[in-house]
């Protein structure tokens, strides 16, 4: 009788604790649920203020910092055999060349008037020169380059000279011009090794100064080789893109502009998707009115741009730095391209312009389609400087400004691209028109 | 299948994922306690915040927080027709240069359509010195009384700003939309020692609503403010001088576009227009 109480016990004391695990497991359960719904809907409004990244999609760019994207378009070399050499900014040697001056400091400036005493400009015998995109920059956005340096907004630059020391060529100084003033800085910390950059390597292609009316032309010496480049095409969602510029999808309109283009819009901020040849294109834009007595330096507003870009798909394809301009209305733009073995990239594809006022981004243009892979390359021999003056002929040559040699893009389907060379010719009316490198003859962008 | 150790799995996975929930809940009530500290708090914290910026409040802050939708508009189309009759007398007379002119001249002044929905008119000197000249210390009510009598739509239109540099004087009205200021469709009045010069009018058709939502507080809107300021590094003086709520938008198309509420906020370095639903920050037209 004892034992089957004992067992009666147990057996209702075990049926107690299963009923009371259930009911503790319910509750759980119902608990989670009203803890989900409490931080669902307690998010209040009020605490959305910007959204600080893109996550839709980061993987469609890289993210880049200042100086992966400022980086120089090409070095010259001036030996003092005076021979002139050209180093493509994308290559090794400009790599290592911007890696070792990060680890040098730039003095402050000295400013000579122009004048029978001032240094001349180029400077006389040995030096290296950078010259970064198409134009002139800021002189702050120079600092990147180097480490703890500290210059005023003086103006725009179109190339830094580095010079060597003729007692001692250990020691650097670097060099430019802004209007009628030479500005000159010793150059400290700068590694030892600085100066093998002053000599050509096998990297380097000859180039001749050809004269030409009241200027130079800077063109390739002999008949280099280059290569003719067929590249498979990537896109970008454009969905991905206009998700990551508005902080609330769920308020965004849309609007028919044309068959090919549609504006999104939040009222705050509007993105419109153009469909081109070349796959699709956005421009962004939001409120861009600059604030009175607010100055911010070219270096601070390309900080704001990259990380903008950054947070907004990343740097496609291997753009960098190409242009920067002061607009009238306060607002800085910069603009970044392609480069291919070294060489610029002419054409709409990875083409990439983002706008700042006061501080942050307020505008970006941007092409979604980017070099993806390269299928196929053959070498093609381009004609030397003087062989393409002599094809081009007095008439053409006449309104030239300047000669670029680059690689321009030829579409040959949606998504096939032709890369191939050509020389890029500046006319006098700021038009620009462009010669198959091989043989002279006109070359247009658009292809097919 | 042993139930009871399924269950004793069940209450452990389900005891971790309510701890887990708990702490979040715990994290998001520091987060937001900002908003259920009573309104002065609110403010006091908030102006703080805006003194690390080096901004200074100086204007009342509204306590409203209407549902407004976003508004799908576009320029409301103007005719030298019905432009001459509204803001001169029907007696005067006319000089037509023909009917795809954008011109029209009248002893009264000039009408200019600068765009569709656009407008501007340059009165004639002799006749602002008769009619249109006002004391300076009533400006104001004298401009209004005017634009009453030869103002084009003038009763949809709302006082914004006055701007005095020197002799020069600038008053902005803007259109409304059920009470609320259309920041970006306005009529401007340029004066010179109390004599009005021109007026430069942009008149929007309201075509539809859309999304209508609670709009955010001004206090989360000065917060959004200075969260921008601080992401864009700005800490030069600044005064806030005005906080309204009304649309805006500086995105425009010939195909309609939308406005969204926002809280407008006149500062000494420029305007701020803070989205009301999302809390984003641009700076704008004065």
């Amino acid at each position: 009788m004892r034992r089957r109480w004992r067992t009666h016990d147990g057996t209702l004391l075990r049926r107690l604790i299963a009923v009371g695990g259930t009911i503790f497991l319910i509750l759980l359960v119902m608990m989670s649920l009203v803890w989900s719904a409490l931080i669902w809907s307690g998010t209040p409004s009020e605490v959305s203020v910007d959204r600080p990244s893109f996550y839709s999609s980061a993987s469609n760019g890289r993210l880049r910092s200042i100086v992966d994207v400022f980086k120089p378009h090409s070095l010259w070399v001036w030996t003092s055999g005076n021979e002139l050499f050209r180093i493509g900014g994308g290559s090794k040697t400009a790599t290592k060349l911007m890696s070792q001056l990060q680890a040098a400091t730039a003095l402050s400036l000295t400013g000579y008037p122009l004048g029978r005493n001032a240094p001349t400009m180029p400077p006389s015998g040995q030096y290296l020169a950078l010259r970064f995109g198409d134009g002139r920059v800021p002189v702050t956005l120079l600092m990147s380059l180097f480490k703890e340096t500290n210059w005023h907004d003086l103006g725009d630059v179109s190339s830094l000279f580095f010079l060597t020391s003729t007692s001692d060529p250990s020691r650097y100084t670097i060099t430019f011009q802004i209007g009628k003033t030479v500005f000159r800085a010793a150059l400290i910390h700068a590694p030892r090794t600085l100066q093998y950059f002053f000599s050509p390597n096998d990297q380097a292609t000859p180039y001749a100064q050809i004269p030409f009316g009241k200027q130079q032309l800077f063109l390739p010496y002999s008949s280099a080789v280059m290569r003719v480049e067929e590249w498979t095409l990537s896109q970008v969602e454009p969905s991905h893109m206009i998700d990551s510029i508005f902080a609330d999808p769920t308020m965004l309109q849309t609007v028919r502009l044309s068959k090919r283009q549609m504006l999104y819009t939040d009222g705050s901020r509007g993105v419109s998707v153009t469909r081109t040849a070349y796959g699709n294109e956005i421009d962004y834009v939001t409120n861009s009115t600059p604030l009175n007595h607010v100055h911010f330096t070219a270096r601070a507003a390309l900080g704001a741009a990259v990380s903008y870009v950054n947070n907004h798909g990343g740097f496609l394809g291997a753009q960098v730095f190409s242009h920067a301009s002061a607009l009238s209305s306060g607002r800085m733009e910069f603009s970044f391209s392609d480069m291919i073995d070294g060489w610029s990239l002419f054409g709409p594809l990875d083409h990439l312009t983002v706008g700042v006022a006061s501080g942050s981004v307020v505008s970006m243009s941007r092409s979604l389609t980017y070099l993806g892979k390269e299928i196929e390359q053959r070498k093609q021999k381009i004609l030397s400087g003087t062989q393409l003056i002599e094809r081009l002929g007095e008439n053409q040559t006449r309104s030239i400004t300047s000669i670029s040699l680059g690689y321009g893009e030829r579409l040959l389907s949606d998504n096939h691209v032709q890369l191939v060379p050509v020389y890029q010719l500046q006319l006098h009316n700021h038009t620009v028109k462009y010669v198959y490198a091989a043989t002279g003859a006109p070359f247009s962008l658009s292809g097919v | 299948m042993d139930f009871g150790k399924v269950k004793a799995l069940l209450i452990a996975v389900f005891l971790g994922l309510n701890l887990f929930l708990g702490y979040q809940w715990w994290l998001l009530q520091k987060a937001v306690a900002v908003y259920s500290q009573p309104l002065s708090d609110q403010l006091a914290n908030v102006q703080s915040e805006l003194a690390t910026h080096g901004v200074t409040l100086k204007a009342p802050v509204p306590e409203n927080q209407p549902v407004m939708p976003q508004l799908h508009v576009n320029y409301s189309p103007v005719s030298l027709r019905g432009l001459s009759s509204a803001l001169w007398p029907r007696s005067v007379r006319v000089q037509w240069p023909g009917l795809s002119a954008h011109v029209i001249n009248s002893p009264f002044g000039s009408i200019r359509i600068t765009s569709p929905g656009q407008f501007m008119e340059n009165l004639n000197p002799h006749f602002a010195a008769r009619q249109a000249k006002f004391p300076m210390k009533k400006l104001s009510q004298g401009l209004q009384k005017y634009l009453i009598k030869h103002g084009y739509n003038f009763a949809s239109y709302q006082q914004l700003a006055t701007y005095q540099k020197g002799s020069q004087t600038t008053v902005i009205y803007v259109q409304q939309y059920n009470g609320y200021p259309i920041f970006s469709a306005r009529l401007t009045a340029y004066l010179s020692h109390g004599q009005l010069q021109s007026i430069r009018q942009t008149s929007f058709n309201v075509l539809g609503a859309a999304n209508p939502r609670q709009v955010s507080s001004p206090i989360s809107a000065l917060l959004s403010l200075s969260q921008y300021m601080d992401k864009a590094d700005l800490n030069a003086d600044n005064t806030i001088q005005d906080i309204r709520l009304g649309y805006y938008s500086s995105v425009i198309s010939d195909h309609g576009w939308y406005l969204a509420p926002v809280w407008r906020i006149d500062t000494t370095l420029g305007v701020f227009y803070v989205n009301a639903v999302t809390g984003e920050v641009g700076v704008g037209v004065a």
